[in-house]
């Protein structure tokens, strides 16, 4: 087993290392020359010269690979050529309201879709299991910014219970920042929480019709007791891979949903770099991004080499 | 309630079970004696197992069922919480596939101590535990075991001890034993013999093997496609059967196959040279490496023209394996093959010039055609291995493959899913045939038909061995059907061949320990 | 052995409600945005701003937007241009992707494991983070978002292809084929494609939807389609200053996003229950005793 974990860490230092020279081929080879690019074609030589010199974009690329390379390992990802501030800076500020809101974004999801896959699995083929599922097939289909707009019309605006946006920063008042990301979190959460509403109901309903239910209805155990004491652990084990990936997806989705409600998160990071060209600024925002998703997803597969002992106990 | 041993345990009166509106048990109507063994034998789709499932009131969701089954003179409950307490108290219960039927999650001994707690509490249950386990022959160590961490028969010894828990008093077996190898299915059956003597307790034992039946029941019905054709006490089935079904079951039972005519076996078609295979074991960028599994471990035979091989060997032993490296889909690691002169063994891919010479038919007649694919187009695939066939040479010889193995050519229209096992298992051979090899290699050609077509499927190797003159190699666990038609027979154990001779001499004087264990095994009808 | 029955997909389907209901309803959207490439009721490339914010009327059936372009036309061709970005990145995903897994399936071994070691890697991401490099570098457009999920597409594709492919090379009628000669790539192509063909579709049906919400959804950022197209994205972003006050302007252009998606998502589910073993196998429990 302790192989297998340091197997997933290898793996994991790997895909860093590839998407970093990905993003490297990418964001500083692709456009010719970035200084260029960055400065747009109206600028004059000398300007640019100077950008070329600041980025170090005389020396070979290896060279330059490296440094970003090594550089990322000590969390420096160079200075924003337009704010002229380290950019590991600029992201982490931005990470204090994107990583909150992607976490109580899942924490929602589970809490709202585990709960109704169970309920309509164990109801299966009746009217509760048909009205969850159509609830659950409308929930996917929202998107979440359309669904965000919604809450803001309902709950700030015709109800005024609610902020529609502005964030205030945790520092100044922790409970404000909290109400502030109530309706973002909904709005990233309800895709999601339908989502696994129906991956839970249809792994359980399998589950349901495994031999080792029968066996433990053959014990003496009624249907729902079978369920109970075998199933949904069972049934939950292939959902944690889905919630690793749905991570993802709520990180992801952030960058949307925070320009519904002026969320000062990395997605306007993002915005801003791209409007004004700050390609460094783009390259950090994005291997962060790829760094916080392939984290989650190895701590997901070692968790699942924990806990299923087919796994622990190979061999 | 008294113990009176004439007194049915179970009654069933004019039992209907039906899926939408298509029926799967048609007015069935049978009792169990106390503490009689009772078999129930039928095909698959014979309703057995649903009959089982309608006794411990385990049908499916979607099973509407009418008619009465009675338990010790009440009707069962239809209410799931009153049903539960029959089960597992009343009524054991065990079924054919011990990994699927164990929770994977679990200990197998907290599974054992789950059951023995909703029966008597928390009250001496180490000790009730310990007893359990001493009483299927399992040690104290395999308690903290998971299902994967143990064998097949050591998980279906698991669900015994669970399925006696309650102490029932009637004990049912839904095939338990048919995804056992042979050795272990002895074993376990006559565990369960003991047991039910010990217990007097009352048996239903459910499958589709004659011969298991009839070594532990006293008496049997026969089901087939949802109807109960007759019940009678075991020996009278064999001698004295009334129903036509019945008596085809008894004579496949001993598998009667028409003789084959004599053949002279002379010059060697076919030598292997110390053949080894190694797998590998662990995965991409694993830590832990492990020392390689060794399949096939320096094996050496041959084959004459026209001689039919049997290799036969427990599960796991490498047969399987080294029959894939003879008709080229494995290479070997080491040694090589010969056939008529041409040598080969560890290319990735054989020339045309020896793979038209080898044939393979495979287990599984369900999967051996593409479903999208007419049959015709399938059996005329090997014809790429002939250069410079007309269309009319082609299908000459298509037409040709097809009618000796019994069917009609109007049939190569069709799609795979139109036929039936044993017609599969029949255009399978003559796809195998259809280049005319010299060598036929059958991995357990009938283990996946019903009983009935078994004979009819050997009868036909028989007939093609002396009518084409081709060499088989038959893979089998399976020693009785062997025996019908082998000249000669190899017994494998862990990767070596251990011992060979022909059949009489092998089943009368066995030399090697697991040949003797595979003979012991075998269940004889005594009837 | 269901899904190896060789059946007509749509034949079967069609029987099935809630297929039926999907493919009605999702054909009904297809054909409005057919129609728009030829006749929309207003031209919306003529701006009329002295009839902004109409209410519904029997001129403007859905009324206008804050250019006073009619929302019926508006919505025709934004539902066209989400189509067009979803379909094709479905092409994109389908050509590359499932060449991908078949070939990942076939020849295993270190192949497999650098395609699939990718695959996964790509799987993990969401069109968005394609989106933000590729509109970084080429700026924002309608085809960069299809490319952008088209990327993703692939991913999904190839690990189904792999899947499905695996699963059929365990049948014994690919050792048969084998036997007979047939190389990897044209057993890939001639017994493992057609048998994993259905499972392809089911698939493509989940990711046209998906597309559909992507594209939305970079459109609405700003990544994706921009004026003077349209799309239904973009006519939310485009809402995202007026939908206060006027509500319908982002309601309608969402509502129908989720209106073509549930259409889309039933269909598939049909198709699926169709076509899925697992389902069929209480229908089938009593074939196995």
């Amino acid at each position: 087993m302790f192989g297998s974990i340091l197997r997933r860490i290898l793996i994991f230092a790997i895909t860093i290392f590839v998407a970093s020279l990905v993003i490297f081929l990418l964001l500083d080879i692709l456009p010719g020359d970035p200084a260029r690019f960055i400065l747009g074609i109206n600028a004059d030589i000398e300007a640019v010269a100077a950008l070329r010199e600041q980025m170090g974009l005389n020396l070979p690329i290896w060279e330059r690979f490296w440094h970003w390379f090594f550089g990322l390992l000590r969390a420096d990802l160079g200075i924003s050529v337009t704010q002229n501030v380290p950019v590991a800076e600029l992201i982490g500020e931005r990470l204090f309201v994107s990583l909150p809101l992607a976490f109580f974004a899942l924490i929602l999801a589970i809490i709202i879709g585990i709960p109704i896959g169970i309920i309509a699995a164990q109801n299966r083929a009746k009217f509760i299991d048909s009205f969850l599922m159509i609830l659950a097939q409308i929930g996917i289909a929202i998107p979440n910014f359309w669904f965000g707009m919604l809450l803001v019309l309902l709950f700030s605006v015709k109800l005024s219970l609610l902020p529609t946006g502005d964030f205030i920063s945790w520092n100044e008042d922790f409970a404000a920042a909290l109400r502030s990301l109530i309706l973002p979190s909904i709005a990233l959460a309800l895709p999601q929480a339908a989502i696994l509403a129906r991956i839970m109901r249809t792994s359980l309903v399998d589950i349901s019709n495994a031999d080792f239910i029968r066996t433990a209805r053959a014990k003496g155990l009624t249907k729902k007791q079978a369920i109970w004491r075998h199933g949904v652990r069972n049934a939950i084990l292939p959902i944690m891979t889905i919630l690793g990936l749905q991570f993802a997806f709520l990180i992801a989705g952030t960058v949307i949903v925070e320009n519904v409600f002026y969320l000062p998160g990395l997605g306007k990071l993002i915005f801003i770099a791209i409007s004004e060209r700050d390609l460094i600024l783009v390259r950090g925002a994005i291997i962060i991004l790829i760094l916080i998703v392939s984290f989650i997803m190895m701590l997901v597969d070692i968790a699942y080499q924990l806990i299923d002992p087919r796994l622990r106990l190979r061999g | 309630m008294p113990q009176d041993r004439t007194k049915n345990i179970v009654n069933i009166k004019e039992l209907f079970v039906s899926f939408n509106i298509r029926p799967a048990l048609d007015n069935i109507s049978f009792s169990i004696k106390r503490g009689e063994h009772f078999g129930l034998i039928g095909e698959s789709g014979s309703g057995k197992s649903l009959t089982a499932l309608a006794i411990a009131g385990l049908l499916p969701p979607t099973a509407k069922m009418i008619g009465t089954i009675e338990f010790n003179g009440r009707p069962i409950p239809k209410n799931d919480k009153q049903m539960s307490r029959i089960r597992g108290r009343k009524i054991g219960m065990i079924f054919q596939e011990p990994m699927s039927a164990l929770n994977p999650l679990m200990q197998v001994g907290k599974q054992i101590i789950e059951a023995l707690k909703l029966h008597y509490g928390e009250e001496k249950i180490e000790e009730r535990l310990k007893k359990l386990l001493k009483e299927v022959g399992l040690e104290e160590k395999h308690i903290k075991r998971y299902p994967h961490q143990l064998s097949g028969g050591q998980r279906q010894r698991i669900m015994i001890a669970i399925a006696l828990a309650g102490e029932p008093e009637l004990l049912i077996c839904d095939e338990p034993t048919s995804a056992l190898d042979l050795i272990t299915q002895a074993k376990i059956l006559s565990l369960l013999n003991r047991i039910c003597e010990q217990r007097n307790m009352t048996l239903l034992f459910i499958s589709h093997d004659l011969a298991a039946v009839s070594s532990l029941c006293q008496r049997v019905g026969v089901l087939k496609k949802g109807v109960l054709l007759e019940v009678a006490e075991i020996g009278k089935i064999f001698t004295n059967a009334k129903n036509k079904y019945t008596k085809l079951l008894v004579k496949s039972a001993k598998l009667n196959i028409s003789p084959l005519k004599e053949i002279s076996t002379r010059n060697e078609l076919f030598s292997a040279h110390n053949i080894v295979r190694k797998f590998k074991q662990g995965k991409f960028l694993s830590f832990s490496k492990k020392a390689p599994l060794i399949a096939v471990n320096n094996v050496s035979f041959t084959i004459k023209s026209s001689e039919s091989v049997a290799l036969v060997g427990p599960s796991g032993c490498g047969k399987t394996t080294l029959a894939r490296m003879i008709v080229g889909l494995d290479r070997a690691d080491s040694g090589n093959f010969c056939l008529e002169k041409n040598i080969y063994g560890k290319q990735k891919k054989l020339p045309k010039n020896i793979r038209r010479d080898l044939a393979l038919v495979f287990q599984d007649p369900f999967s051996s055609f593409n479903p999208r694919q007419k049959i015709g187009h399938s059996i005329a695939e090997p014809l790429r291995l002939l250069d410079g066939l007309s269309n009319i040479e082609k299908s000459t010889k298509i037409i040709r493959a097809i009618e000796s193995v019994g069917l009609d050519k109007s049939m190569l229209n069709r799609y795979p899913h139109e036929f039936s096992g044993g017609q599969r298992q029949r255009l399978a051979i003559a796809r195998a045939l259809v280049t005319r090899p010299r060598l036929v290699v059958l991995d357990e050609p009938v283990s996946a038909l019903d009983v009935s077509v078994r004979g009819e499927i050997l009868s036909l190797l028989n007939n093609l061995r002396s009518e084409f003159a081709i060499s088989f190699l038959l893979i089998s666990h399976d020693l009785n059907m062997v025996y019908a038609v082998a000249d000669r027979i190899m017994v494998m154990n862990a990767g070596r061949i251990v011992e060979q001779a022909e059949p009489k001499k092998l089943f009368s004087n066995p030399q090697h320990e697991i040949t003797k264990q595979l003979l012991a095994a075998r269940i004889n009808i005594n009837y | 052995m269901g899904k190896l029955k060789r059946e007509n997909l749509f034949k079967t389907a069609w029987f099935h409600p809630s297929f039926r209901i999907g493919f009605l309803g999702s054909f009904f959207f297809i054909i409005l945005a057919i129609i728009s490439i030829f006749w929309t009721p207003y031209n919306i490339e003529e701006l009329n701003i002295a009839n902004r914010f109409a209410p519904a009327s029997f001129n403007h059936l859905l009324g206008t937007d804050f250019f006073g372009r009619d929302m019926v036309s508006m919505l025709m061709k934004g539902a066209l241009t989400s189509f067009i970005v979803a379909v094709l990145a479905v092409v994109i995903g389908m050509i590359i992707g499932v060449p991908f897994g078949l070939i990942a399936a076939s020849y295993g071994g270190i192949i497999d494991n650098i395609l699939s070691k990718t695959n996964d890697f790509l799987f993990a991401f969401p069109a968005i983070i394609s989106a933000i490099i590729i509109t970084a570098i080429f700026g924002p457009g309608a085809i960069n978002a299809m490319i952008a999920i088209g990327i993703f597409n692939i991913a999904v594709f190839a690990r189904v292809a792999r899947g499905g492919a695996l699963s059929i090379k365990m049948l014994q009628f690919i050792d048969a084929a084998k036997l007979s000669g047939m190389g990897e790539l044209k057993i890939a192509f001639k017994h493992i494609l057609p048998n994993i063909f259905s499972l392809l579709i089911v698939q493509a049906s989940v990711q046209l939807s998906l597309g559909i919400l992507a594209e939305a959804g970079l459109s609405y950022i700003g990544f994706g389609t921009q004026p003077p197209q349209t799309s239904l994205g973009l006519m939310l972003k485009e809402a995202q200053s007026f939908f206060l006050i006027h509500p319908t302007l982002a309601i309608l252009p969402g509502l129908t996003i989720v209106l073509i998606v549930i259409f889309i998502n039933i269909a598939g589910d049909g198709l699926r229950d169709v076509l899925d073993p697992r389902l069929a196998k209480e229908e089938t429990l009593d074939a196995a005793g």
